[in-house]
């Protein structure tokens, strides 16, 4: 598996590798029912520490994008997330929250928040087009 | 009946003569984890490393390897630790076959299949003298010896530097996929702070003797800033901030660096009259140069 | 990869076996230049003969060089190439470590000398020398008998212990051979010195040389080992003065050891010669020593008991003055405590004190060792050696020395003192080697004077040494183509002879008392058996008297103090060599004692002491009785 970590990064690692999972799922290029590795290869192949790995199978499973059969390995989760529209609304909310504090404190005018925040799903929903198509390519070529 | 830690160090000084290289360090590793620590040459990595592994004996104070003191039980401790020195001296005489089978005499818990994996896998030659090897297959030659024997405990003093990044990459992933994976502990220092950053899941900083940070990676990531806060005139003179390991004054701006960045720490730095404040995120890189030039007070935790 | 894996232990001196396999082929290579080096150098020797030189060579240059370059390479080679965190961070212990390490290098410098031996004789046999055929020759067994090898290997020992420690701290093996090769050097410099200054029983020395090395080898080692697995690092700073430290404490150590575990020669262990008598009665002081080798004077009561060395090794030949106070003697001692050259003259209280130097520089004899005589004033003492006539003050300043070529008597003896002290007395031969001489020596004024001479030869006198000095000196004189003696006096005054007696038995005179002369007769009767009768005389008023009337030939007679017995030595007919003493009183009647034995003098009226020249013992003889008592040992 293919992931772009970035150690120096805020971001905790194993944060990137929930999130750069998430967005392989959501891309379509990880898809329902589809092996992923263990978490030691996954820690090796990533050459990362089996700890973070492991947490981020954990993060992963909690947040039920992933499932672990035991003694089969991790696999995709099928369906749609078990959280209603309210929890996930409440989970977005938080992170739109912080965007919202983030730019009072760089003395961003609200109004251009919201111009700013068109911008960027526009933008996000060219490139996950662009990335599905691609992955389907690699899994028509695998 | 194993214990909690990989290492344990408690209070530990060393002197040489009148000069102390080691002032009072404690530390604890717990098992199946990798700790990183970092300081700038002559902090006292090597010569707590050396202590470690009773190259050299404690001033003062106690250090337990797997639950084993590291003199009284030396002997045992080398049974079930591996240890990979900076710029190892081997039998340059010696093939690469020799000098296997020469330290696998000395390991009861041996494993010539998996040496020999190893081997193959790290594309070492065999039959020739290690005179003849590059640097990084000497590395590599070493870091089988270490591994051949199944350590619980691997100890490494600055394993990569001087190596390229292939030789680097592979190291990685030997360490981690026959040690880590296998619930062992790995304890090292390095200069290559990516890696460190990469890997760790807790790191210390030693300068001048002490430990002056000591954390796990993530927690002091997130705890230790750069905060820009801008003022409408000139920044005050002094700032009293607690965890403040540095000040960049500008005419209207002043660069703090904040250990223990919280919340409430935003609330103090505005406090100081700035007009507005950002938050700039360190890698482990920058929070190193920050910390050891500033000499202030860290992150700690004591669990 | 081997698939059985061997124990830390061999792998270890497996390891250090390759490491210092180059010492071995050295070895072997050198000795098989070293017939050609030598050959280069020495043009016109017997190729034969260099094969042997070499030999000796091997053992005392070449063999060290082997030992040192192993020793040190021991823990400084490692320390050297910086293996040394290698090797101590591998699950084995520092003890172990040390152990192969030095065992293997012991058993590699051993290999390297036992081989180039080898080399050297196998090459030394075909160049034309003895070769291995040496091995079992006299020659070679000279050079290397049991003692000298056994010192050699010793030696080695020290050297290979010495190495060692110093590369227990260096690292540089060039630093710890040079440091090793010093050490060793004191070492053997001081044990030497020790050996010289303690006057051991000559059959403890080899113990002692022995356990002092190999003792303080083991020291040496054992400290190299203590300071070896001590965790640190490896070569220190302070490791030259903890080595310094280390190996004062082990040259102290060791004479203490010595001196505690050995003895000095007793008499019990001792050969027995040349005792001489105190003026009482109540000492005796003995020449003791162990095959002839290093003597030394012990004191003892007459009876044997509290017995102690008087004076150090290679000393003998005491003599009691006159008044009891002091013992001369004759010292063989140079300032190292080794045998010298010359011998020197020197007097010492009977208690051991005031030990002093009288001459020195004395010319020694060669086949026999001299004997001071003290005057019978006890102020001084005359001795002759080596052709010199050496006269000194017991305890004071002023030696005399005379080289006796240059005087009237060539070749003279010295007979003792007149009786005022005032000169010595000297017999020789006489001008052109013929006849018979008697001169005295004035000492104050330096002057010789003839006493008395005679065309007829001396006959052999026994010396009887009166503590009082002479008057009339025995002198007995062989009659001209016969083999009969004549007995006259002399009076050392004017030189006026007497003539007391006709046919008397050579070496049977003995004045028991300055006023009496005893002698004995000795006739054959026509039956070919052969008598003495031992008869006295009164020198005062001339009256004469028999004792006793003995079978066979006497040659040695003492009288005792009381007159009225006598030691005899005599030849009996039928037993063709040795002679049978015998205790004889007045009347005839004797009683034989066992062989071998010779008076020394009497001790008191009834008690007379022997020595036994086949014994090496001294014993009292009951006069009374007759009965034996040894006393020593």
């Amino acid at each position: 598996m293919h992931l772009k970590l970035d150690p120096s990064s805020n971001v905790p690692i194993y944060s990137q590798v929930v999130d750069q999972i998430k967005a392989l799922v959501a891309s379509r290029a990880l898809r329902p029912g589809d092996r992923l590795p263990s978490v030691r290869d996954l820690a090796v192949g990533l050459r990362v520490n089996r700890n973070t790995a492991a947490r981020a199978y954990q993060m992963l499973e909690i947040e039920k994008v992933i499932e672990t059969r035991r003694g089969d390995g991790s696999f995709i989760a099928a369906g749609t997330p078990v959280w209603t529209l309210e929890e996930r609304r409440r989970r977005l909310e938080v992170i739109l929250d912080r965007a919202v504090v983030e730019a009072f404190h760089l003395g961003i005018p609200f109004e251009e928040v919201a111009n700013l925040l068109a911008e960027r799903t526009q933008r996000y929903r060219v490139e996950s087009h662009a990335a599905g198509r691609q992955g389907q390519q690699e899994k028509e070529t695998a | 009946m194993t214990s909690e830690h990989g290492i344990l160090i408690e209070g530990f000084t060393r002197r040489f003569g009148r000069r102390i290289a080691v002032d009072d360090v404690s530390l604890q590793v717990p098992r199946g984890s990798i700790f990183g620590l970092l300081g700038r040459n002559g902090a006292g990595k090597s010569t707590t490393i050396r202590a470690l592994m009773n190259l050299i004996s404690p001033s003062a104070g106690r250090m337990t390897l797997l639950g084993l003191d590291s003199v009284k039980d030396a002997l045992r401790v080398r049974q079930r630790v591996a240890y990979v020195p900076e710029e190892p001296k081997y039998y340059d005489w010696m093939t690469v076959e020799e000098i296997l089978s020469f330290n696998a005499s000395f390991y009861e818990s041996w494993d010539a299949d998996h040496a020999a994996t190893l081997v193959k896998r790290l594309e070492v030659p065999r039959g020739r003298r290690l005179r003849e090897l590059s640097l990084g297959t000497r590395a590599k030659v070493g870091l089988t010896m270490a591994l051949g024997a199944r350590p619980e405990l691997l100890i490494l003093d600055d394993p990569t530097s001087g190596l390229d990044a292939v030789v680097r990459q592979e190291f990685l992933e030997t360490i981690i996929a026959n040690v880590q994976a296998e619930g062992g502990t790995v304890f090292f220092s390095s200069h290559l702070i990516h890696e460190m950053e990469r890997v760790a899941d807790r790191v210390a900083i030693m300068d001048r003797g002490r430990i002056v940070a000591c954390a796990p990676l993530d927690r002091l990531k997130a705890e230790t800033k750069k905060v820009r806060a801008v003022y409408p005139e000139a920044p005050p003179d002094r700032f009293t901030l607690p965890g403040l390991l540095r000040v960049e004054r500008e005419p209207h701006q002043a660069v703090l660096t904040l250990s223990g960045c919280g919340p409430a720490m935003m609330q103090e730095v505005r406090g100081t009259g700035a007009e507005a404040v950002e938050v700039l995120d360190l890698s482990l890189e920058e929070i190193f140069i920050e910390t050891v030039k500033g000499g202030g007070s860290h992150v700690r935790d004591n669990d | 990869m081997s698939a059985t894996t061997t124990s830390p232990v061999r792998a270890i001196a497996w390891k250090e076996w390759r490491e210092q396999r180059p010492v071995l082929l050295m070895g072997v290579l050198l000795s098989a230049l070293l017939p050609l080096f030598l050959a280069a150098g020495s043009a016109g020797v017997e190729l034969s003969d260099l094969a042997d030189v070499q030999l000796v060579v091997l053992a005392c240059l070449v063999s060290p060089t082997f030992v040192l370059a192993t020793g040190a390479a021991t823990l400084a080679g490692e320390a050297g190439q910086g293996t040394f965190d290698f090797l101590l961070t591998r699950p084995v212990s520092r003890r172990t470590l040390w152990l192969v390490k030095v065992s293997m290098g012991a058993a590699v410098s051993l290999s390297a000398v036992v081989l180039s031996f080898m080399v050297a004789l196998l090459l030394s046999g075909l160049a034309g020398g003895s070769g291995f055929a040496s091995l079992s020759e006299f020659d070679l067994l000279e050079k290397f008998d049991g003692l000298v090898t056994g010192m050699i290997a010793l030696i080695l020992v020290v050297v290979y212990a010495a190495t060692v420690f110093f590369s227990t701290f260096l690292a540089r093996p060039i630093t710890a051979a040079g440091a090793g090769l010093t050490a060793s050097a004191m070492i053997l410099a001081v044990t030497f010195f020790f050996w010289s200054r303690l006057d051991l029983d000559p059959g403890s020395v080899v113990v002692f040389l022995i356990g002092h090395l190999a003792g303080i080898s083991l020291v040496i080692l054992a400290a190299s080992l203590a300071l070896f697995c001590r965790p640190g690092a490896v070569a220190t700073r302070r490791g030259p003065i903890v080595a310094g430290l280390a190996i004062l404490a082990s040259l102290a150590l060791s004479p203490v050891v010595a001196v505690g575990w050995l003895t000095q020669l007793s008499a019990e262990a001792a050969q027995l010669e040349t005792a001489s008598l105190s003026p009482t009665g109540g000492a005796i002081a003995v020449t003791a020593s162990r095959d002839l080798n290093s003597p030394r004077v012990l004191l003892m009561r007459a009876d044997g008991s509290e017995e102690g060395q008087l004076t150090p090794r290679l000393t003998m030949n005491p003599a009691f003055s006159p008044d009891g106070m002091w013992i001369a003697y004759v010292s063989r001692r140079s300032w190292l405590g080794l045998a010298a050259n010359d011998l020197s003259l020197r007097a010492v209280r009977p208690d051991g004190r005031e030990d002093h130097l009288i001459a020195e520089g004395i010319p020694p004899e060669e086949y026999w060792s001299p004997f001071p005589i003290i005057s019978p004033d006890s102020a001084r003492v005359a001795v002759v050696s080596g052709g010199h006539l050496i006269v000194g003050s017991i305890d004071g300043p002023g030696v005399v020395e005379v080289d006796l070529d240059r005087t009237p008597s060539k070749g003279a003896a010295l007979l003792g003192w007149t009786q005022d002290s005032r000169h010595v007395l000297m017999q020789s031969r006489g001008r052109d080697g013929e006849g018979a001489l008697i001169l005295t020596f004035d000492p104050d004024a330096q002057t010789w004077r003839t006493l008395w001479e005679s065309e007829r030869y001396f006959g052999l006198s026994g010396w009887y040494d009166p503590p009082e000095g002479y008057a009339m000196i025995p002198v007995v004189l062989e009659k001209e183509d016969v083999e009969e003696w004549d007995l006259f006096l002399v009076s050392a005054k004017d030189g006026s002879e007497i003539k007391i007696a006709e046919g008397v038995c050579r070496g049977s005179v003995h004045m028991p008392d300055p006023g009496t002369l005893a002698w004995a007769d000795c006739r054959e009767d026509d039956g070919g058996a052969q008598t003495s009768r031992i008869r006295m005389r009164d020198l005062a008023i001339g009256a004469e008297r028999d004792m006793a009337v003995l079978a066979g030939k006497i040659v040695r007679l003492s009288v005792s103090p009381s007159m009225d017995r006598a030691f005899v030595s005599r030849r009996l007919a039928g037993k063709n060599e040795g002679l049978t003493s015998s205790l004889v009183g007045s009347g005839g009647s004797a009683t034989d004692l066992p062989d071998g034995w010779i008076a020394i003098g009497w001790p008191g009226p009834s008690r007379l002491l022997v020595v036994s020249y086949l014994e090496d013992r001294i014993a009292v003889v009951d006069a009374m009785t007759g009965t034996l008592r040894p006393i020593l040992p």
